[in-house]
């Protein structure tokens, strides 16, 4: 009866995603109707900017309409005056209508900057992604031309265009473009190296697809974003430069109105009559900061994703996710163990709602013991891990349980005293060695300095204990790694380095998170000896986070198994690993390519981990499940001892007798 | 009658300046031969600088080779290869990639990624191209409405069918599976690679299973060419060379990988310490004399580190190494020394 | 080191050699004929011929370049068309004012920028919502119109500082103090605010980073982690910025030279400007060229100094 179900378990049939098994599922096909437009509208700033901008935009375009005075129309009898019912702004030293001379003027001063912005634009772009998809002799032109147009003031290259070609308001902007295209090329160029270096670019490019047709239908979407906020910055500065040129008498000759132009009488009338420079100001700035807001807002876009947002005091606090919390199955922590875990559990919080992602969680790790946490992606391990030192993610946040490290609970301790456990009592080796020390310090800094902040230890003494570390760690040339930066050794020495660090507090325990996920088989074996032969010679407890069984097998004493945030069995590694009891550490194993035989289809689980979100009231396995009745399906599990180990199941028993069934079929096959 | 292989390599070369020491020369892929019979899987097996994805990408010709033949199914793709023009192969060779993240553009639906090189030759039509891209869904395991669907809205494993499904819409006679399995879980990843199996098996396909993990490569491939420091320490049937490795880097990176007996993994740490002296990592290539192995090889002796082997045949198999004794068929452990099996259980 | 500082040195040499090319040849391919602006509209054709065969403008272009590089090359930039003396002296003349202003311009605000960015960047809530606030408003601002503004509050009104007039550091540093002051705040704001939310994005992605959690989980005091560990990464995206807004202090010295009267550069190309003497453009064009090339030549070493992949890679 179980084999059956084994066999119908086989992923030959094509496993349908579960409802619900990526993330918010629904949710994001909803916000795929919307586009850029109705996401930027969205946020008020962005409102208020655009409609400034198209209302000024028709009033300059509409300007005879808008504003009927004559801007040229001189009246020295009413000259200086402030606003009234028949001069809205007032009068400038002429005479003339302040109001009418904004309304005129704009367009000298709006429509110039968005000839510059434009011609920069469709000179940069272009530029900018050949030379960056090209590369070669292409790149090496197109990033000399930027460069010269980088080398010199703006201002200072119109003026010689200004004083070659004459003052002509529409050449100069056109100028103002050419110089200005240097930030489009710089942009789109090392946006493109960036998006050509993607893989379904290559793949396009497998494909059969034209350079040409790549670089409109592929690397061009991909780009328009941080284009489009180049183009707004870019508005605002050229509209900041065509004022700059109208306030030295540049540009549009007076006594056509620009608002630059109007900033220059107001400096001359400083003395007489000061409000002049109020409504010039004010529009110039509303127009730059409108340009820079909606440059800003742009920026910020993300289509589809979820940002961890900080939480203003104002604002109304979020739903809690409906989520059933298994009964807690908590004996007081264990006063021999040097790491005791009870209860843990961590939430994260982002725009729409709160959601756990470790639940209840509770193991002792002995001192000198090795214990390995182990799980597939989303399990939550990382996170468990992290969160013995008090290291939570923004967005995240312990919200029960206890830490327990050497008869002191750290969740809860403020940070300066969180600080005093860290290092000295735990400490902490991460996943990606080549990013976890400073890259702008040398190895040997970084040792020194903790060093010097654990021991209070000086000078040389200081480089003696950072050189006796490297060797303990198996450095093959520990003055040589010292004097190194992370860049310049490999992937293994950087994982001994970064053991070293963790070591200069002379710590009780050590966690190490995915510590040779990214190294190689046989660096990872150095690896694992490594810290072997540490807790030999130093009785240092080991904590060992991996979804690799075989790492478990190597190096632990005891192992916890982790799924959907749940601690689903513990036990003694070497039972835990030979007959498991739960279905979960079963099949992991089952589906494992080193366990099967060649020939016949894997023994792959089917479904896939559900999200935190999407977590099943019961249990959260069932659903992938061939052990699981309606029992295991309508309430939550609780965690019991179960042959001589702790197991998250209810069908034990069965999941026993099948696997001696199994071990015995294999035997004869 | 010998049946004509499908891709044939001789004597591949990619040579690189060392970008950490402009003077000196990388060797990425150090005279590389072998081929791929029609319907054969073909597993290429390496650490990271074994230079197994840039054969990969040579094949595919995202990179130029610095020297070597590369014949392809009448194609001449190699070093002194005149083509201009790779369109045309599309419809007969295709690679999945490793990352299933950034392997599909974010900004275009499922459907258009699929029907995109079908367009290209240009004699479907766009409803024909439609159907074609939402059959194939289906024929990797998911349903014909993820056609409408973003890269975003779809996890992990399911990229990587969507991946597998763009390479086999254009009906290749090759495809390079480029660490096709290596980012994911270990539940999905036996999912694709039953999935991979299921359709070579059902469609005739001939893969370069290119990976890290040498029981996924034994699992998988007919064939096993096992790489390191860019060249090839032997190739010959992928059980034979798992469980009687001719060379000694075999049965290191066979030691290497742990197995989750504990016991059984305590045998395999002693076996190891007999294959690999404890020196850590030496760096970047240490010059381009004798043997890339030798400085880690318990078995090396002095001609290892002055000549380089060469490949020796081994009735089906061959293997580049002077310990290796054809008499015995075991490895020599120097000069009057007994021979040493090197199988690993 | 040695090898990243030449090749530096070596493309800035290359930079200033093509901007200079360029510069003449845009002038050289005008239009306008200076020759009327300097004889006045009435002249006769044959003065103005005589003139131009003078002042050697009918030679080809290609010969007045040469003869413009070797005479660059000895010190000389050519000769002003109104005032019919060296370019460079005024030119050298004037540029203290305006090298005062700018790289006291850029101390201001890189100091205050980065400080500024990185509180922002750490504290978050608020504190970093008003310093975003004020820094995206200031950026707003022209310098020009700020300088008029400040002239009006703190010189007309206050009568604290004067509207215009410059005391060299030299003569009365007093005096230089309360000249420079205004000027200094109208050029240097606008560049600060820009400098702040470049400082705050790259501490935001530095606190985003691994070795940040390692140095933490190290137990290494807060204030180490960001000001020391954390500055230092951040500051290679700023110096960027820093190297662009040094260049557009330039720019704004011209205008703000402009408001305050001060014997700089930017007026004299202002003035030049506006009668067509391109020999003094060009020769403006020329030195601040070379100014700007050396601070980013500066700048590029302060990055190789900071990042050691960027000089050792």
């Amino acid at each position: 009866m179980t084999r059956a179900r084994m066999t119908q378990a086989s992923p030959t049939a094509a496993p349908m995603p579960q409802a619900g098994t990526t993330q918010g599922d629904k949710k994001t096909r909803a916000r795929r109707s919307d586009n850029a437009l109705a996401r930027l509208l969205r946020r008020p700033g962005a409102v208020v900017a655009l409609a400034f901008l198209v209302l000024l935009t028709f009033a300059v375009i509409f300007a005879d309409v808008v504003a009927p005075i004559n801007p040229l129309t001189q009246d020295l009898a009413r000259a200086r005056e402030l606003p009234s019912a028949a001069h809205w702004l007032g009068t400038d030293g002429f005479g003339r209508d302040i109001y009418s001379r904004l309304i005129h003027g704009g367009g000298a001063t709006l429509g110039g900057a968005a000839l510059a912005a434009i011609v920069a634009m469709a000179i940069g772009i272009p530029l900018g992604m050949l030379g960056g998809y090209f590369r070669g002799w292409v790149d090496t032109v197109v990033s000399r031309f930027a460069d010269v147009f980088q080398a010199l003031p703006t201002i200072v290259i119109l003026m010689a265009v200004i004083g070659a070609f004459g003052n002509n308001n529409t050449v100069a902007m056109v100028a103002l473009g050419v110089a200005m295209c240097e930030g489009f090329i710089r942009l789109a160029r090392a946006m493109t190296l960036q998006v050509r270096r993607e893989l379904y670019v290559d793949a396009a490019s497998v494909a059969g697809i034209t350079p040409a047709s790549i670089l409109v239908r592929h690397v061009f979407p991909n780009i328009r974003g941080p284009l489009l906020v180049q183009l707004s910055i870019t508005a605002g500065a050229a509209l900041l430069i065509q004022a700059g040129l109208g306030f030295l008498g540049l540009g549009t000759p007076p006594p056509a109105p620009s608002w630059g132009g109007m900033i220059d009488e107001a400096s001359d009338l400083i003395y007489l009559h000061p409000w002049l420079l109020v409504p010039t100001g004010v529009i110039m700035i509303l127009s730059i900061l409108s340009f820079n807001v909606l440059g800003d807002a742009l920026a910020s876009d993300r289509p589809g994703g979820m940002l961890a947002g900080v939480r203003l005091p104002w604002m109304k606090p979020l739903p809690i996710a409906e989520q059933h919390v298994a009964n807690s199955e908590t004996l007081p922590a264990d006063p021999k163990a040097v790491v005791s875990v009870r209860d843990l559990s961590v939430s994260f919080t982002d725009r729409s709602s709160t959601f756990a992602v470790v639940q209840n969680v509770s193991f002792d790790v002995m001192p000198g013991e090795a214990l390995g946490i182990v799980g597939e992606s989303g399990c939550g391990k990382s996170v468990t891990a992290k969160a013995l030192l008090g290291l939570i993610a923004p967005g995240g946040k312990i919200t029960g349980g206890q830490v327990v490290i050497n008869g002191a609970d750290v969740v809860g301790l403020k940070n300066r005293e969180l600080r005093k456990v860290r290092g000295t009592t735990i400490a902490l080796v991460s996943q990606e060695p080549m990013v976890a020390l400073d890259p702008t310090f040398t190895i040997g800094a970084q040792l020194r300095e903790s060093i010097a902040h654990h021991t209070g230890r000086k000078g040389r003494e200081l480089n003696d204990r950072a050189l006796e570390l490297l060797r303990l760690v198996g450095m093959p040339d520990p003055a040589q790694a010292a004097a190194s930066y992370t860049f310049q050794v490999s992937g293994g020495m950087a994982q001994r380095a970064a053991i070293a660090l963790a070591l200069t507090g002379e710590p009780d325990v050590l966690v190490a998170d995915e510590p040779t996920t990214a190294l190689d088989v046989t660096v990872q074996a150095e690896i694992l000896d490594l810290l072997r032969r540490l807790r030999e010679e130093l009785g240092l407890a080991v904590i060992i986070v991996t979804h690799d069984l075989g790492v478990i097998a190597d190096l632990c004493d005891r192992a916890v198994v982790m799924y959907a945030g749940q601690v689903i069995e513990q036990g003694s590694v070497d039972t835990l690993l030979t007959t498991p009891t739960h279905p979960y550490t079963r099949a992991l194993l089952a589906s494992m390519p080193s366990n099967a035989i060649p020939g016949l289809p894997l023994d792959a689980i089917p479904g896939a981990v559900p999200a935190p979100r999407d977590w099943p009231e019961g249990c959260r396995f069932a659903p992938r499940c061939a052990f699981a009745t309606d029992a295991c399906r309508s309430a939550p599990v609780p965690i019991v001892v179960q042959h001589g180990g702790l197991s998250r199941c209810i069908r034990v028993d069965e999941v026993l007798a099948a696997s001696q069934v199994r071990t015995k079929e294999r035997n004869i096959a | 009658m010998t049946i004509e292989p499908l891709l044939q390599v001789d004597h591949l070369q990619m040579r690189f300046k060392n970008p950490k020491n402009r003077r000196s020369i990388v060797h990425a892929v150090d005279d590389v031969s072998f081929s791929v019979a029609p319907g054969e899987i073909v597993g290429v097996v390496g650490e990271s600088g074994s230079g197994k994805s840039t054969i990969g990408r040579c094949i595919l010709g995202l990179e130029n080779p610095s020297d070597g033949d590369i014949h392809f199914d009448g194609s001449d793709l190699g070093a002194h290869s005149k083509l201009r023009n790779r369109r045309d192969l599309a419809s007969r060779l295709q690679v999945v990639f490793q990352d299933p993240y950034s392997s599909l553009n974010p900004f275009r639906t499922i459907g258009q990624t699929l029907a995109e090189p079908l367009q290209v030759r240009s004699r479907v039509s766009d409803a024909q191209a439609d159907v074609r891209a939402r059959d194939m869904l289906e024929a990797v395991g998911l349903p014909r409405e993820a056609a409408d669907r973003y890269p975003s809205q779809f996890s992990g494993g399911q990229r990587q069918r969507i991946g597998i499904a763009r390479a086999l819409i254009m009906e290749p006679k090759l495809v390079i599976c480029d660490e096709a399995v290596s980012a994911l879980d270990l539940s999905t990843q036996a999912q694709i690679l039953n999935l991979l199996s299921k359709l070579a098996a059902e469609r005739g396909l001939a893969y370069i299973f290119i990976a890290h993990d040498l029981d996924v490569v034994r699992y998988i491939s007919d064939r096993t060419l096992v790489l390191y420091r860019g060249r090839v320490m032997e190739q010959g049937p992928s059980a034979d060379v798992y469980s009687r490795p001719l060379h000694p880097y075999t049965a290191a990176l066979h030691a290497a990988a742990p197995v989750t007996d504990p016991v059984a993994q305590r045998e395999r740490r002693a076996a190891r310490a007999k294959i690999v002296r404890p020196a850590p990592d030496a760096g970047p290539t240490t010059g381009h004399k004798g043997c890339p192995f030798a400085a880690r090889c318990a078995f090396a002796q002095e001609v290892c580190t002055t000549d380089r082997p060469a490949d020796t045949p081994v009735g089906e198999r061959a293997v580049a190494c002077h310990m290796y004794d054809a008499t015995s068929g075991h490895t020599r452990q120097g000069a009057g020394m007994p021979g040493a099996e090197l199988a690993i259980t | 080191m040695t090898l990243y500082i030449l090749r530096r040195v070596g493309i800035t040499v290359l930079m200033v050699f093509i901007v200079v090319t360029l510069a003449f040849f845009l002038v050289a391919l005008m239009p306008n004929d200076v020759t009327s602006a300097i004889l006045g509209p009435d002249a006769t054709r044959e003065a103005r011929d005589a003139l131009r065969e003078e002042m050697g403008l009918n030679d080809p272009a290609l010969v007045r370049y040469f003869s413009f590089i070797g005479g660059l090359i000895q010190g000389d930039l050519g000769t002003s068309y109104v005032s019919r003396q060296p370019v460079v002296t005024q030119v050298l003349d004037r540029m203290p004012v305006t090298l005062t202003l700018s790289i006291g311009g850029i101390i201001l605000t890189t100091v205050l920028g980065v400080v500024l960015g990185v509180i922002a960047a750490t504290r978050g809530g608020w504190v970093d919502s008003a310093i975003r606030g004020s820094a995206g408003v200031v950026q707003a601002i022209p310098n020009f119109w700020l300088a008029v503004l400040l002239v009006l509050v703190f010189a007309v009104n206050l009568k604290l500082l004067p509207a215009s007039g410059w005391t060299p550091l030299t003569e009365d540093p007093m005096e230089f103090f309360r000249a420079a002051t205004l000027p200094l705040l109208a050029i240097g704001l606008a560049a600060t605010a820009a400098v702040v939310r470049q400082a705050r994005v790259a501490m935001l992605d530095v606190q985003a980073r691994d070795y940040m959690q390692t140095l933490r989980a190290t137990g290494l005091p807060e204030w180490r982690v960001i000001w020391i560990h954390g500055l230092r990464n951040a500051s290679i995206p700023v110096l960027t910025v820093i190297g662009l807004q040094f260049v557009a202090l330039f720019g704004g010295a011209v205008l703000i030279e402009q408001v305050f009267a001060l014997p700089g550069v930017g007026s004299l190309v202002v003035a030049s400007v506006n009668v067509g003497d391109m020999p003094m453009i060009l020769g403006v064009v020329v030195a601040l060229s070379v100014v700007i090339l050396l601070m980013n030549l500066l700048i590029d070493i302060l990055y190789g100094v900071l990042n050691p992949k960027a000089r050792l890679a």
